[in-house]
């Protein structure tokens, strides 16, 4: 069996999620092959040569793959998966944009947001918002894969890096074009990636308490930014920051909850992190059923409090 | 709730009660949660906030029963009493004053169709589907009373003090009218008035169409009521009130053959109370599923099990009655007025009961203003009051059971 | 411009669906259903689309059993102009729905299609992405904001990190985000027009597509709850139970 892994980077640098992709493919068994494609990208594709369980990496350096628009880097997959058993990618919002397409090119049934791989064509993924878990087998001779990077461990560093070979890059299907893109510049960490997540809710009450309450407390602790889907429909952090069923699914070592009630929409999308930390004014919040450490306390108090707690440890 | 509606509602109903209840759950019911004091603090012009009604608007709400014709809905007659049911039951489960503000052009509609004038409908029908702030309103009752005045004795002396007089070619009112529904906000009013004192006031009431710019008419004061707080009940003064003689809608039997059209009157009214029934049940259902007492869910103790059945079971009741005068009145049976006075009256007593078990299932909770229990319980004690109280309601279900001893037949015994 | 939207019928996204005891599937009997909530957000552009004189003609079809017809009429009562329902009691996966879909498609000649991200019931999100392969046209997913021309179309999407802006040449595809827009509310005199408005109906074999699936579900079952852990009475105790006992803190 031989798989091959699309590889999320930014060109030159490769995103933790491939290395989770990672040990998820090598749960399935088999020789893992990394595809990193785009526009410039050596160095993440160094970077994934150098990942343990990785096999060989294929570089698809070329103008038509930057950006990574989905109908040219779909038709690459494809021009490639001839030689596979199966194709996963993590399901990122580019995992998602661009395999179900190289899905139906070989015509496969997909399976979404894997959480849990029990063997070769068995896989647990959730539905219902992660209220429920379904366990699938594939009748498809070839399997293509998303997989939800939270569930699975990153692939550690090889002892020694395998090459990196280049790969033909099929005619651009010229479907899409890129216009522009307006990514949130930020210091802190990666929503998705982020050891440790602060989030608030619509309690915040304005974007600038989201900077002057809960952004001292995030940068002390070196700490991800996250919100509830109340608090950025109401405008107060840009959308990418959404915590939950319809924003980003994350599993940090500790989740800290400001003013966040815990709707079960945003539980879908934390409910898996490692420690859960809730401060809430409300004690019948539901949040507090799924806290590991509930604080009942007005957050423009506690947080400011526990900012300063912690920075004080950082000095000792 | 129990949602067995299929074979019972068509899909169209289906669909309308969807969408007034999606209105509801994202538009009505967070304000009304978060706004619990402004009931208490906003003045009358402010109630309710234009968000709101505008929402209401967008939805359709505030003119059914306004013929398609003039741009209205094209409502199935053989089951409109019915979604009218339907429709403001969901509304009242969000507040009953708003459902309260709306309905009354509902049921005020019904009676322009049906009497006015052609050239008014074309008139006024328009000027109500412009503009959002329209509301409509109907004057019955007076300082002296209303039905509870004819109900024992059809006689000349139990007539209503407000009177019109013919003049030329128009009608001068002169009298008063409280506790109307919108009183003090409406733009159009139809009002009810003695146009014969020799007889009784079966035979000698009659029906006219005021709007609320016409030279005579005050409104003279607003309400402050105890619950419903979101509709502005009003006072109306008339005072050598002269309105032209094709305004007159109903001669002489307004309150007899052509009270048939406050059937609906009432259906909506045991609605909207079934409405504030279920958000009684929903809050409370809410409620005793998420607090622990005695660490165990309240839900779990059999005593809070039993109230919260016996919730239910009074709503579904009154449910089912709703539905069965519903459909004596949209098929105008014979019965009918029994039937909805029924609805209307148990409606009330029932639900008053719904909204007690909330109250106590909430504890101390249930006495905050902030928890929003206690305004349900002041809204469905309104009920006992509105359109008749509960005991006038079984008045006239006697006199139309029994119309030879106790009805239209009876007189005094000699 | 003609615009086809694909709505599918769903749980209502505020019932909390349980597994069935045996593992056999989830429990759906007497539960509420709707329209899937990113599809009532593919309508609602599409109706916008048609209000500013974009558009002119908007299908929307759905697959699914007869019951699907009531989501179908919500389209209409919202603004889209007829309705094709691609009857089966089967369950159809993404990629038998994207074939069906391609050949309606191939029939009604869409100049966008227009479709939610992903359903909340099976939580797929393939199936625009599958189709706009199939047909062989650009893919605008994620949309957050649509702008359309004469002869292409500039979808701004969210994704990981921010927004990014794709043009693709027509017939294009998109699939609908949560901030595409706020969808209206069926209107009570829209709904009784909706009544008049036509709904044909076929099945996925007049299009020549088998359904039968390629993934078994094995078993169903909910995941482990999580359990409520303490409350604790300050800051101060908060910091040291987060160092001393659960590790996360230096």
């Amino acid at each position: 069996m031989t798989i091959l892994v699309l590889a999320e980077h930014q060109d030159t640098q490769l995103d933790d999620a491939t290395a989770k992709a990672i040990s998820a493919a090598g749960r399935i068994g088999g020789e893992v092959h990394v595809l990193v494609a785009g526009s410039g990208c050596q160095a993440a594709a160094e970077a994934a040569a150098g990942l343990a369980g990785v096999a060989r990496v294929l570089l698809a350096d070329g103008p038509s793959l930057s950006n990574r628009l989905a109908e040219p880097v779909a038709a690459l997959i494809v021009s490639l998966a001839g030689g596979y058993d199966a194709v996963l990618a993590p399901s990122t919002t580019s995992g998602r944009n661009i395999l179900p397409r190289v899905a139906a090119l070989l015509d496969v049934m997909q399976i979404s947001d894997v959480v849990a791989i029990d063997g070769p064509d068995l896989f647990q993924r959730p539905i219902y918002a992660g209220n429920v878990i379904q366990t699938v087998r594939s009748t498809d001779a070839k399997k293509v894969l998303s997989v939800r990077a939270s569930s699975f461990p990153a692939a550690s560093v090889a002892a020694a890096a395998v090459p990196v070979e280049a790969v033909a890059i099929p005619e651009n299907p010229g479907r899409s074009s890129f216009v522009r893109s307006e990514l949130s510049r930020s210091e802190r960490p990666e929503l998705a990636g982020a050891r440790i997540v602060v989030s608030g809710g619509r309690a915040l009450s304005s974007a600038e308490n989201f900077e002057t309450v809960l952004a001292p407390l995030a940068d002390t602790l070196g700490a991800a930014i996250g919100a509830s889907r109340a608090a950025v429909d109401a405008g107060y952090v840009s959308n990418d920051l959404q915590v939950g069923q319809t924003g980003k699914i994350i599993a940090p070592d500790l989740y800290i909850a400001c003013g966040i009630s815990g709707a079960i929409q945003h539980l879908a999308g934390m409910k898996d992190s490692r420690v859960i930390v809730a401060i809430n004014k409300d004690p019948d919040a539901p949040i507090f059923q799924v806290a590991d450490y509930g604080l009942v306390a007005d957050l423009f108090e506690a947080v400011p409090e526990f900012h300063a707690a912690v920075a004080e440890g950082a000095k000792a | 709730m129990i949602h067995a509606d299929d074979g019972i509602l068509s899909q169209e109903q289906r669909l309308m009660r969807d969408s007034c209840r999606s209105f509801v759950d994202d538009v009505v019911t967070p304000f009304i949660r978060s706004n619990w004091q402004r009931e208490w603090d906003m003045s009358p012009g402010e109630r309710l906030p234009g968000a709101i009604l505008e929402g209401a608007e967008a939805i359709g709400i505030r003119t059914l029963g306004v013929p398609e014709e003039f741009g209205g809905i094209d409502l199935e007659r053989e089951t409109e009493v019915r979604t009218f049911a339907l429709i403001a039951e969901e509304i009242a489960r969000g507040d009953s004053g708003l459902a309260d503000k709306l309905v009354q052009n509902w049921k005020v509609s019904i009676v322009i169709r049906q009497f006015a004038a052609k050239h008014l409908q074309e008139k006024w029908f328009p000027r109500l589907l412009e503009d959002p702030k329209f509301l409509l309103a109907h004057c019955l009752t007076e300082p002296r009373g209303a039905s509870d005045r004819w109900l024992p004795y059809n006689v000349p002396e139990a007539s209503m003090h407000t009177r019109a007089v013919p003049d030329g070619d128009h009608w001068v009112i002169n009298g008063r009218k409280q506790f109307i529904s919108n009183g003090f906000d409406a733009s159009l009013y139809v009002v009810y008035a003695n146009t014969d004192p020799s007889v009784g006031m079966l035979q000698g009431t009659s029906s006219f169409l005021v709007p609320r710019e016409t030279p005579g008419l005050t409104i003279t004061k607003c309400n402050e009521t105890m619950g419903c707080r979101f509709m502005n009940n009003g006072e109306l003064v008339f005072e050598d009130c002269r309105i032209p003689a094709d305004h007159l809608l109903v001669k002489s039997t307004a309150l007899a053959s052509a009270g048939q059209y406050f059937r609906a009157g009432k259906i909506i009214q045991a609605a909207k109370n079934l409405g504030v029934g279920v958000a009684c049940f929903e809050r409370t259902a809410d409620y005793v599923q998420n607090y622990v007492q005695g660490g165990r869910i309240l839900i779990k103790h059999q005593a809070v099990a039993l109230r919260l059945a016996d919730m239910a079971t009074r709503i579904e009741a009154v449910r089912s009655l709703v539905e069965r005068a519903s459909k004596a009145v949209d098929e105008a049976h014979p019965d009918a007025d029994i039937l909805c006075n029924m609805a209307k009256v148990y409606a009330s007593e029932e639900i008053m009961k719904v909204a007690t078990h909330a109250l106590e299932l909430h504890g101390g909770n249930g006495a905050m203003l902030e928890f929003g229990i206690e305004k349900l319980f002041r809204d469905a004690a309104i009920f006992l009051h509105m359109d008749a109280t509960v005991d006038v309601s079984r008045m006239k279900i006697i006199k139309n059971m029994f119309p030879a001893t106790a009805g239209k037949y009876a007189g005094p015994e000699t | 411009m003609k615009i086809l939207v694909a709505v599918k019928r769903v749980a209502d996204p505020n019932v909390k669906v349980r597994a069935l005891a045996d593992g056999s599937g989830v429990d759906l009997a007497n539960i509420k259903m709707t329209m899937n909530p990113f599809d009532e957000i593919a309508v609602e552009e599409a109706v916008r689309l048609k209000e500013v004189g974009r558009a002119n003609e908007i299908v929307v079809v759905s697959i699914g059993p007869e019951k699907s017809a009531e989501t179908l009429r919500t389209a209409l009562a919202m603004g889209a102009d007829r309705g094709l329902l691609v009857r089966t009691d089967a369950v159809v996966e993404p990629l038998a729905v994207a074939k069906i879909l391609k050949a309606v498609a191939e029939a009604e000649r869409p100049d966008i299609i227009i479709t939610g991200k992903q359903a909340i019931d099976d939580d797929a999100n393939q199936t625009g992405q599958m189709l706009s392969a199939l047909l062989g046209w650009g893919q605008g997913t994620f949309a957050s904001k649509l702008v359309v021309g004469d002869k292409a179309i500039e979808v701004t999407r969210e994704v990981d990190g921010g927004l990014q802006t794709v043009g693709l040449p027509l017939p294009a595809l998109v699939t609908a985000d949560l901030r595409l827009n706020e969808p209206r509310y069926a209107s009570l005199p829209n709904i009784m027009k909706a009544k008049k408005k036509p709904i044909d109906e076929r099945t996925p074999a007049d299009y020549g597509v088998a359904v039968e699936p390629r993934l078994t579900v094995v078993r169903v079952h909910e995941p482990a709850t999580r359990k409520a852990g303490i409350k604790v009475g300050s800051v101060g105790e908060l910091v040291e139970r987060l160092r001393m006992e659960a590790g996360v803190l230096r």
